[in-house]
């Protein structure tokens, strides 16, 4: 089997902000703009759709254009409760000096009055957040009213105290070199490659154990990869460590080896984890296990924040004490939260507040309604998600709930089941998304091409089981990769 | 091709979404097939607890599932002190 990422389709998801051909003058830097403007009005209180507005002032000396931008309201109020957030129109320069008014009901739009065109009201009249976002989902303005306060987890970048090193300079690349991030389509499973500006490798889990992870080194070989340096198991499951064995065996005897071995520390019942651990043994691979707060230790630019599982006793439940990876790399964050459930990303969200703000979010559980809770998809506010589940997932991932919710945020949504193999770039500013099969990215049409999408769990009758294609194990792991 | 006959030791993987059992069936410590029931039809403990049972195939379908309490142990047993001896914590090798 020859696994070739084919280029079909290129999508750039987000330009830097520098790119979108605005006026000569007009300041254009996202972070820049934001502190131009500054809300100088309200009617909010009492009011109607219709009658209720805000104003934003330009206080610079220049011009700002604000194609791109969006304005909502604060985390979990009326934009997230699945209206759509205000989008200024293309070229929409706001000079300086000038106010503009966005009214909340419908009209005519003029240079300084603008219409979000809903009958229903945005604004909380005794307190809400008023957040000003670039086209990359970069916080650059908050504006906190009556009895709401800024605080930490509600701020992002913009608030006082800090260097201010991380929001700054969102039109220069402060990283060099590029970030790659590879979903590797391994049916109904879980494989993730990243690949460092430092020529790294980090390999997230494995597939699931009947590939005995043929296609993950496949893939890994079409790549010219030779060594894996960190290699995580984000939990047991037989769907995530099922080539882990294979792999190490492959790396360790035809090629660089492996470096160093992640493990959540909950093990698990199953042969296929049993082998994996045999295989650390047998090629005496480093084992290390991670909880909140480590940092897997990668050179370079490219940071990787351990979540989860909790520190200290954290009980025998695999999913939950999933490891949960957050990687940044100049103003990009990728999120990979294994398989937890809705419990934990409660938690998460929680402890680590707006630190879960991501571009990109791998969906939890292959998609699964047991994860990607409104709570949780609320905080992380990603640009995408990427599910990783077969086509025919005999467990009905991903699942309607999670793609309705997809679907109501506008997340660009991707799935292995129909893209294939998915592959992100970012140099720390822009970034895009490369996929092996063409097919839409709005979660909508994902759903209806799901198969059996009202029935969950479609497949609870299993086949007589025959021998003769009995999956090998370990011993004879690597064989079909190599041919 | 032979549809699966006789009895396998099978271990309870993992619980997908609260509904569906993935049970691993072993031939020489080895996975040699999956099979996939609802949670209800496993044996008590591995309802909620996982576990190692004997599962009885005939015509390759599924006849019987007993779950074994100390060969549960045993493996978990086994597998901590394995884990325990190879893995150190990533917080203690930093320091």
């Amino acid at each position: 089997m020859i696994l070739v990422v084919s280029v079909a389709f290129l999508v750039v998801l987000a330009g830097c902000a520098g790119d979108t051909g605005s006026p000569e003058n007009a300041i254009d830097d996202s972070q820049t703009v934001g502190n131009a403007l500054g809300v100088v009005d309200m009617n909010v209180e009492d009011v109607s759709a219709d009658e209720e507005y805000i104003a934003l002032e330009n206080t610079a000396d220049e011009p700002v254009d604000l194609s791109g931008f969006e304005l909502r309201d604060r985390k979990g109020g009326q934009v997230d409760g699945g209206l759509s957030p205000f989008s200024f129109p293309s070229e929409f320069v706001l000079e300086s000096g000038e106010t503009v008014k966005i009214t909340t009901g419908e009209g005519d739009p003029t240079d300084n009055e603008l219409y979000w065109g809903y009958n229903v009201n945005i604004w909380r009249g005794d307190g809400d957040v008023v957040r000003l976002v670039d086209a990359n989902g970069q916080v650059v303005l908050e504006h906190a009213y009556g009895d709401i306060e800024l605080d930490e987890s509600e701020s992002d970048g913009d608030g006082e105290g800090g260097t201010g090193d991380e929001s700054d300079g969102v039109d220069e690349s402060p990283v060099d070199g590029e970030l790659e991030i590879h979903h590797i389509d391994v049916g109904q499973g879980d494989s993730t490659l990243i690949i460092t500006p430092a020529n790294e490798t980090i390999l997230i889990d494995t597939g699931d154990w009947r590939q005995d992870g043929s296609e993950v080194i496949a893939y890994l070989d079409a790549q010219g990869i030779d060594r894996i340096d960190h290699l995580v198991a984000t939990h047991a499951d037989a769907d995530h460590i099922g080539g882990h064995a294979a792999v190490i065996e492959h790396f360790e005897t035809t090629g660089e080896g492996v470096g160093t071995a992640y493990d959540s520390g909950v093990p698990s019942d199953s042969a296929t984890y049993e082998n994996y651990l045999d295989t650390v043994d047998e090629y005496d691979v480093d084992l290390l296990l991670v909880e909140s707060g480590d940092e897997l230790p990668i050179e370079g630019d490219v940071s990787a924040q351990v979540m989860n599982p909790p520190a200290g006793d954290t009980g025998s439940d695999v999913n939950d004490n999933s490891v949960v990876l957050a990687f940044e790399f100049g103003d990009f964050q990728y999120l990979a939260p294994g398989d937890v459930d809705t419990g934990v990303e409660q938690r998460l969200v929680d402890e680590w507040g707006s630190d879960l703000e991501s571009d990109i979010f791998k969906a939890g559980h292959h998609g699964s309604s047991t994860s990607s809770s409104d709570a949780f998809v609320d905080a992380i506010a990603p640009e995408t998600a990427i599910i990783s589940s077969a086509y025919d997932s005999q467990y009905g991932h991903p699942s309607d709930e999670v793609l309705e919710r997809f679907a109501a945020r506008e997340i660009e949504t991707y799935w292995t089941g129909v893209h294939g193999d998915i592959v992100v770039r970012t140099d720390g500013t822009s970034i895009e998304v490369e996929t092996e099969e063409s097919f839409s990215t709005d979660a909508e049409d994902i759903l209806a091409e799901t198969p059996d999408s009202d029935d969950e769990t479609n497949s609870l009758i299993s086949p007589p089981l025959v021998t003769g294609n009995v999956a090998s194990g370990i011993d004879g792991a690597v064989a079909p990769a190599m041919g | 091709m032979r549809k699966m006959d006789g009895t396998y030791t099978g271990v309870v993987d993992r619980i997908e979404d609260g509904e569906i059992a993935v049970i691993l069936l072993e031939e020489n410590e080895q996975v040699i097939e999956q099979v996939d029931v609802p949670v209800g039809r496993l044996p008590e403990p591995a309802q909620t607890d996982g576990g190692v049972l004997s599962v009885t195939l005939g015509d390759g379908d599924i006849v019987s599932m007993e779950y074994r309490p100390d060969a549960t142990r045993d493996r978990r047993e086994s597998a901590q002190e394995k884990l325990d001896r190879l893995s150190e914590k990533l917080s203690d090798r930093e320091e």
